[in-house]
């Protein structure tokens, strides 16, 4: 067989890592690692139930708290249009609730404060009644007609949200006729869920001077986030004005990705939609997710994915 | 909110002092007050080990502990590993032997293979298992994190460093 020699390398040869230096040295500059000046923290109010409707949110106690720079919610975020947003499958999910909260641990309100522990210490005070409604919790009995729909948002009540079909279904179908023998395999797959060591996270930069927004974050899909911060021109419509009259930029969005090698296929979610809204309206926030947030937030597989074959 | 205390810490060799809400994490006081960023923090349940320093020559998880209890003490983080230019027998295992991935859980990895390598500089690997069993990784695995501990303890061995 052809090898090479050492010196030249390549295929056969065992290569060293170019990135390890920094990392054996505690030099990594993960996302948590960036600070920059003037920078503040953010902190997201989670829905403790799985399905509710929101019937108030007092966020007057957390806003009195020294040190906190704003409290958002949905509502803040309708009146700028800003309370859906468009998700990687063609449909649409609420930023922070409005009317209902859908799933457990839904973002409710956002909390800014000049650091991270009296940003926790606000969401802690900010105020929310829910009113409890029927849970969907068995996949299988989504579409039963007595099961709760979920979303009010969508004109057809059902909570069949998307159909995904690939390849040829005749020519399966006929392959699947003539055959001599066919079998139907139910398959059950548990709640898997990939978990880095490093959390979801994200800072944004807002400059307003020129118009530019820089985003540091976790991620696999840059791309996908790109799309995302488009809505940066619509925030600089509401909260920047002078700024968006002077720099009327198609492209002033900088994305820096991060240490994202373990990214255990789950960071296309663009989570950095809060510092991003923060950053809008209070300066220059960070947000990075802590575990607990991770493990109830970040999407996994369905539980109890079903496959079957038709025979 | 609290009185603020100080803190006065040895970290690295090195004298620092700075007034913290007496709250306030030995974690973040090193990632955040002392800039010391390599020191990391992976969860919020003592699990993962990021975070894992030596405190007066002892591991300790860096988030189960408040910053002023750690007054007067001396700290010792991944930053401190690297002596004139030359990279920790240690830093240089977990390179050599593919010992990391994402890097995140690495300097936890290390601080806690130091401690062990001062106590017991002949490990086995039963030894090192449980010396890192406090250190959690989600890329690597453990295999290579062995051979990279085991490299260090070869090369310390004939190197006489500490």
């Amino acid at each position: 067989m052809f090898k090479t020699t050492p010196e030249v390398g390549g295929m056969g040869h065992s290569i060293k890592r170019k990135e390890d230096l920094r990392f054996v040295q505690g030099k990594g500059n993960y996302v948590d690692d960036v600070h920059l000046p003037d920078m503040v923290y953010g902190h997201l109010v989670r829905s403790p139930y799985a399905h509710a409707r929101l019937k108030s949110i007092n966020t007057d106690k957390a806003k009195q708290l020294p040190g906190v720079l704003a409290v958002i919610t949905g509502e803040d975020l309708a009146k700028a249009n800003l309370a859906w947003m468009p998700t990687l499958f063609f449909d649409k999910q609420m930023v922070l609730a409005t009317g209902k909260v859908l799933f457990q641990s839904q973002e409710v309100a956002f909390v800014i404060a000049e650091d991270r522990y009296t940003a926790a210490d606000a969401a802690e005070l900010v105020e929310v009644e829910y009113e409890e409604l029927p849970v969907l919790v068995d996949p299988h009995k989504a579409t039963d007609p007595s099961s709760p729909i979920l979303r009010e948002d969508r004109e057809e009540k059902s909570n069949h949200i998307f159909h995904w079909e690939v390849g040829d279904r005749q020519a399966t179908d006929k392959v699947i006729q003539n055959a001599a023998v066919t079998a139907k395999v139910h398959a059950f797959f548990q709640r898997c869920h990939p978990a880095p060591l490093e959390t979801c996270g994200c800072v944004a930069d807002f400059n307003s001077a020129t118009g530019r927004l820089t985003v540091y974050l976790t991620s696999q899909a840059p791309h996908a986030h790109r799309q995302r911060h488009r809505r940066a021109r619509v925030l600089r419509r509401r909260f920047h004005q002078p700024a968006r009259a002077r720099h009327r930029r198609a492209r002033n969005q900088v994305l820096e990705e991060r240490q994202v090698r373990a990214d255990s296929g789950f960071r296309a979610n663009p989570w950095s939609r809060y510092p991003h809204l923060g950053c809008h309206l209070a300066g220059v926030p960070e947000g990075v997710a802590g575990r607990e947030d991770q493990m109830t937030e970040s999407p996994g597989p369905m539980a109890n994915r079903r496959s079957e074959q038709n025979s | 909110m609290a009185k603020k205390q100080v803190v006065h810490v040895k970290v690295n060799g090195r004298e620092r002092e700075a007034e913290v809400e007496p709250r306030m994490l030995l974690v973040h006081f090193i990632r955040e007050v002392l800039g010391l960023t390599g020191t990391h923090v992976g969860c919020d349940t003592s699990h993962c080990g990021a975070c894992t320093v030596l405190v007066d020559g002892k591991t300790v998880k860096s988030c189960t502990m408040f910053a002023p209890q750690a007054d007067g003490c001396e700290l010792f983080t991944v930053e401190g590993l690297i002596k004139d230019g030359q990279l920790h027998p240690l830093q240089e295992g977990f390179k050599e032997e593919h010992g990391l991935q994402c890097g995140f859980c690495t300097p936890g990895m290390l601080m806690s293979s130091y401690a062990l390598l001062q106590k017991n500089a002949k490990p086995s690997e039963d030894d090192i298992r449980w010396g890192i069993s406090g250190n959690l990784c989600r890329c690597t695995g453990y295999q290579n994190i062995v051979k990279a501990v085991q490299y260090a303890a070869q090369k310390m061995e004939q190197g006489g460093t500490k």
